[in-house]
C-alpha cells in the first residue's frame, strides 16, 4: 500500500503493510528515533506522537489510517519556538526525563499548554498521566509545565 | 551550560539514545527459546531446520562457566538437564533477522518430563528453604508466658515489577580484529557483567570491556544482576557468529520473565504489660525467592534487622527464612527486606496501641529505642537511632493526632447511626528506617574503589563504575569534588562506568552511590589534596573504602554497626474512601525525614517523591500474582504504575540536627514508611484491619470476617 503523508512538515510517501505499527514505520524507514517502543498496548505512552493535532501512541495506530494525514515527530517540534519554551523551563527547573519518556513529556505539555495556556496542576497532572516512567517526580514536572506555560505567554504577549 | 544539562536537553529533543537504539545494521539478534513447564528435567529439544545464517546455542555450547555467581548462589545462563520455572531460558537462537528468529522459536519443541511444582511459599516444605536468619535476644518464652497480654497478627506483602524504563538490553560489540567484545550494559553492577562474561566465554578479563548505557535510568535493581545474564546471552552470540549483537526484551518478555519484587508472609505475636510496653516478640518471616535466592542473605538479614521497626522489646526471637519456589526470580526491589518488615510491623504496632486504647503516637514514643532501649542489631551509633523529634514533626505538619481522634469518632458515629457518610475518612502514620549499603560487614567484602586524578592543568578526573540512577549524583560529586581540590567544579571530568579503565565500586543499590561511593570519592579528593603540597602535578589517588573500625559486626550473633549509616522518616497519609466503590484518594502525604546530612536538598525531595509513587504502586495500584507458575497475560495488559493524577502533592521536611551527621541514602525510605501509613489510614476510614498490599479494594475483603 502506497500511503502518501505529511512528516514533520514534509510530504512523504511510503510503501508499506496496511497494518504495521506507524511507531515502527518511523524508526525504520525514517530512523526517527524520538518515539520509544515501550510497551506496545497504548499504555505507557514512551511513543507519543502528534496526528493530525491530536496526541496518540504510535504504537496502536496502523499506517494505513495516516494516509493524508499530518504527523508532527519530537524531531520536527524540536525546531519550532514552542519546543524552546519548553526546553528553556524544563531545563531551568530541572525537570530531567529518561530517554524513554522525555520526548513524550515534551510533546505532552506541548498540547496541553496548546489546550490551557495557563494550566492548572490538576490539569497537568491529567495530562502527565499519559506517559507512565518511574523516572522523574510529578512536582517537578509540574513545575516544568507552569513555567513553559509562563514562557509560551510571555513569548505571544511580546509578539 | 553543564553536562548533565546537555544531556537532558539531548533527552527533551529526542536524541536520547537507549541501547535499543544504537544504530548498527550489521548487528544481529537473539531470541530466547525458554521453558514450558515449572519444574521438570528436559527430555529433548525438537529443532526446526535452521538456515546457514541463524545459530542455535543450548548450554553445551557455553566454553566456560555455565552459570553465573551472585554472592554464592548461582544460576544457569541456560538452563541444562533441569528447568526451574516456567520461561527459564533454555535455547538461544541467533541470527540478522529478528522476525525470523521469533518464527523459528515458535517451532523450537522443549520437552520436559514434568514434575509438581513448588509454587506455594507460605507453608514450605525443608527443601524449598534456600537460608534462613535466626536472630535471639533474651528469654523469650518467659518473657511471652509473664506478659499481661499477648496479641498476634499476620500480614502479606505483595510482588511488584520493576517497570524499568527501558526494557532488559544489551549491545555487544567487537573490535575490528574481534578480539576485544565491548558490551554496552544498562546494568547496575558493571563488574559483575564483567566477572560472569569472562567466565562464561573464558576469555581472558582484558579481552572484555563493560561500559554503562548513554543515559541514567532509575530503577536499577532492576537490572542488578539479571542484565549479566542476558549479557551472558549476547556474549555467547557474538562468540558463537563473529557478529555484533543486540539484544532487547519486549515489554512483554520482561513483563513475565525478568525478576520481580520478594513477595513476603510475616507472623507476628507480642506479649505486652499492663501500660502496652513491649515485653516479648516473635516474628516469622517467609520470603518468597522464587527459582533463585539470589540476594536472599542479605533480604533476610534486612528484614530481620528490620522485624521490630524502630522499636525496643527485651526479648526477641525471629525466624527468616528464603524459601524457593518455580516462579521467575524473586528478589532486590526498593526496600528490599526491609520494606516488608517495617509494613508489617508498623502495622502490627497499630494493632498493640489498639488492644491498650493508645494514641499511635504516645504508643510509637514509648517504645521507641534509644541508646539504653536498644534496637534489635544491638549497640547504634546514636546517628543511626530514630529520633522522637521526628514523630513530633510528622505529627505537627499533618495535625496527626487532631484528625486520627476526629476520624475515629466520626467512624464510630457513622457504625452507630447506620448512615453512609458521603466520604470515609482516615489517617496513618508510620515509622521506617534505611540502611544505606550492605548489610553488616557486607561492604568489606567489595573492595569499593574510586580513582581521581588532578593534571598539569588543574583538571582533574573522577574514575568509577558507579552507574547513576538520575543526573544529580554527577552534579554532586563536581561540587564536592570542587570543593575539596579548590577547583571549578566544571573543571572536573566524571568519567562513566568503564571496566577496562575504571576501578570496582560495586553495585548501585541500597544508596550505596550517595553514601558509601561519594564518601569515598571524597575520600580520594583529600588524598591528592595532601598530596598535592609535597609531589608535583599531575597526580592520582585511587582510595578503597573501608568499613569504619567501630563498626565491629559479628555476623554470629547479629550484632553491631556495620552498616554505613540508617536514616529514618515518619510518614503520615490521609485518604477518603468513596463508601459506595471504595475507591481510595490520596488526600495528603506528610513525610519527616532525618536524612543526617542532606548534600543537595532539592534532589533529596525529588528522590524521596519518586519513591512514593513506587510504595503507592506496591501498596495500592500495581497488582502482580502467578497463576501456575507465571503471571496471566490480562496482568500484563491491565498492570498500571501510579499516573500523576492519583498521586499526592508531599510535604516532605527534613530533621534540622545540630553537628557532624553522616550522609544516609534516603530512595527507599517512602517504600519503608508510606505503605503501612496508607493502610493505616485506610484500615481507620472503612473500619477493617488491612494486613495485605496491594490492597483489595472488593467489598468482601473489607468486611471485618476478611480481616479475621
Amino acid at each position: 500500500m502506497r500511503i502518501p503523508f505529511t512528516l514533520n512538515g514534509r510530504q512523504v510517501l511510503v510503501e508499506s503493510g496496511p497494518d504495521r505499527r506507524l511507531l515502527h514505520l518511523l524508526r525504520e524507514e525514517f530512523g526517527l528515533l524520538g518515539a520509544k517502543e515501550g510497551c506496545l498496548q497504548g499504555y505507557c505512552g514512551f511513543c507519543l506522537v502528534i496526528l493530525n493535532d491530536e496526541l496518540v501512541p504510535s504504537c496502536m495506530v496502523p499506517v494505513f489510517s495516516v494516509f493524508q494525514g499530518r504527523v508532527v515527530t519530537i524531531e520536527g517540534f524540536r525546531e519550532t519556538s514552542d519546543f524552546r519554551d519548553i526546553e528553556h523551563a524544563f531545563l531551568a527547573e530541572e525537570v530531567a526525563p529518561c530517554p524513554s519518556c522525555g520526548p513524550a513529556k515534551v510533546l505532552t505539555t506541548h498540547m496541553l499548554l496548546k489546550r490551557f495556556p495557563n494550566p492548572t496542576e490538576k490539569q497537568i497532572r491529567r495530562a502527565l498521566s499519559r506517559v507512565s516512567c518511574r523516572c522523574t517526580d510529578v512536582t517537578t514536572l509540574v513545575a516544568g509545565v507552569k513555567a513553559a506555560g509562563a514562557n509560551r505567554r510571555l513569548r505571544s504577549h511580546v509578539r | 551550560m553543564n553536562r548533565e544539562a546537555e544531556e537532558v536537553r539531548s533527552i527533551l529533543q529526542g536524541r536520547g539514545l537507549r541501547i535499543g537504539d544504537i544504530p548498527d545494521r550489521e548487528a544481529c539478534f537473539v531470541t530466547v527459546v525458554r521453558s514450558p513447564v515449572s519444574r521438570g528435567v528436559i527430555e529433548g529439544i525438537g529443532m526446526p531446520e535452521l538456515p546457514p545464517r541463524v545459530r542455535a546455542l543450548t548450554a553445551a555450547d557455553i566454553p566456560g562457566t555455565k552459570e553465573l555467581t551472585v554472592f554464592g548462589v548461582s544460576v544457569p545462563i541456560l538452563a541444562e538437564g533441569r528447568v526451574r520455572y516456567k520461561g527459564e531460558p533454555v535455547l538461544l537462537l541467533a541470527g540478522p533477522d529478528e522476525t525470523e528468529l521469533e518464527e523459528l522459536a515458535e517451532k523450537v519443541a522443549i520437552t520436559c518430563r514434568e514434575e509438581e511444582p513448588f509454587l506455594n511459599f507460605t507453608d514450605p516444605a525443608e527443601e524449598q528453604i534456600a537460608c534462613s536468619r535466626t536472630v535471639n535476644r533474651g528469654k523469650v518464652d518467659e518473657a511471652m508466658a509473664g506478659a499481661a497480654r499477648r496479641v498476634t497478627g499476620e500480614y502479606a506483602t505483595g510482588t511488584q515489577e520493576h517497570y524499568t524504563p527501558e526494557t532488559q538490553a544489551v549491545y555487544a560489540r567487537w573490535n575490528r580484529d574481534r578480539t576485544r567484545l565491548t558490551l554496552l550494559s544498562p546494568s547496575s553492577w558493571p563488574f559483575h557483567v564483567h566477572e560472569t562474561l569472562a567466565n562464561c566465554l573464558r576469555l581472558p578479563r582484558k579481552a572484555l570491556a563493560v561500559e554503562s548505557a548513554p543515559a541514567p535510568e532509575t530503577c536499577l535493581d532492576g537490572k542488578l544482576w539479571y542484565s549479566s545474564l542476558v549479557a551472558a546471552h549476547a556474549g555467547l552470540a557474538a562468540a558463537a557468529l563473529g557478529k555484533n549483537i543486540k539484544i532487547r526484551y519486549s515489554r512483554e518478555e520482561d513483563f513475565f520473565f525478568s525478576p520481580k519484587r520478594s513477595p513476603a508472609h510475616l507472623r507476628y505475636t507480642a506479649g505486652l504489660d499492663a501500660t502496652g510496653r513491649l515485653q516479648a516478640m516473635d516474628v516469622q518471616i517467609l520470603v518468597n525467592t522464587g527459582a533463585y535466592p539470589v540476594f536472599a542473605r542479605e533480604t533476610l538479614d534486612r528484614a530481620a534487622a528490620a522485624a521490630l521497626g524502630g522499636y525496643h522489646c527485651p526479648a526477641v526471637r525471629v525466624r527468616a527464612s528464603a524459601v524457593t519456589t518455580n516462579l521467575p526470580p524473586l528478589g532486590p526491589f526498593a526496600g528490599m527486606g526491609s520494606a516488608m518488615s517495617l509494613f508489617a510491623m508498623e502495622l502490627f504496632a497499630d494493632k498493640l496501641r489498639k488492644e491498650t486504647d493508645r494514641d499511635p503516637v504516645s504508643w510509637k514514643k514509648e517504645n521507641l529505642a534509644s541508646p539504653r532501649r536498644r534496637l534489635i542489631i544491638g549497640e547504634t551509633p546514636r546517628s543511626s537511632l530514630p529520633d522522637p523529634a521526628l514523630l513530633d514533626l510528622a505529627h505537627r505538619m499533618s495535625d496527626f493526632n487532631r484528625k486520627h481522634a476526629a476520624f475515629e469518632l466520626a467512624r464510630k458515629r457513622g457504625a452507630e447511626k447506620d448512615e453512609a457518610p458521603e466520604s470515609l475518612r482516615g489517617i496513618g502514620l508510620a515509622l521506617g528506617s534505611q540502611v544505606s549499603g550492605f548489610f553488616g560487614a557486607g561492604e568489606a567484602s567489595l573492595g569499593t574503589t574510586v580513582r581521581v586524578s588532578l593534571d598539569m592543568d588543574g583538571k582533574a578526573r573522577i574514575c568509577s563504575s558507579a552507574v547513576p540512577g538520575s543526573h544529580a549524583l554527577h552534579r554532586i560529586w563536581r561540587r564536592l569534588a570542587g570543593e575539596s581540590l579548590g577547583i571549578p567544579p566544571e573543571e572536573i571530568e566524571i568519567a562513566g562506568a568503564d571496566t577496562s579503565t575504571g576501578p570496582d565500586t560495586g553495585p548501585a543499590v541500597f544508596s550505596r552511590n550517595i553514601t558509601i561511593v561519594t564518601r569515598t570519592m571524597q575520600d580520594a579528593c583529600e588524598l591528592i589534596k595532601k598530596k598535592r603540597f609535597r609531589s608535583p602535578l599531575p597526580l592520582t589517588a585511587a582510595k578503597r573504602y573501608r568499613l569504619p573500625r567501630s563498626a565491629g559486626w559479628n555476623d554470629q550473633e547479629f550484632t553491631g554497626g556495620g552498616c554505613a549509616a540508617t536514616a529514618w522518616a515518619a510518614a503520615v497519609v490521609e485518604v477518603r474512601v468513596d463508601p459506595l466503590t471504595f475507591l481510595p484518594e490520596i488526600a495528603g502525604v506528610w513525610l519527616a525525614v532525618d536524612a543526617g546530612t542532606v548534600l543537595d536538598e532539592k534532589e533529596a525531595r525529588r528522590a524521596m517523591e519518586t519513591g512514593i509513587s513506587q510504595a503507592f504502586g506496591w501498596a495500592l495500584f500495581e497488582r502482580m500474582t502467578f497463576r501456575r507458575g507465571r503471571v496471566p497475560r490480562d496482568q500484563f495488559l491491565g498492570y498500571r504504575l501510579p499516573p500523576a493524577r492519583d498521586l499526592p502533592n508531599p510535604e516532605i521536611a527534613f530533621l534540622e540536627a545540630g553537628g557532624k551527621r553522616p550522609v544516609k541514602g534516603i530512595g527507599e525510605l517512602a517504600m519503608n514508611s508510606l505503605p503501612a501509613a496508607f493502610v493505616g489510614a485506610l484500615s481507620q476510614a472503612v473500619g477493617v484491619d488491612i494486613r495485605n498490599i496491594p490492597v483489595s479494594l472488593r467489598e468482601e475483603d473489607l468486611t471485618p470476617e476478611a480481616a479475621r
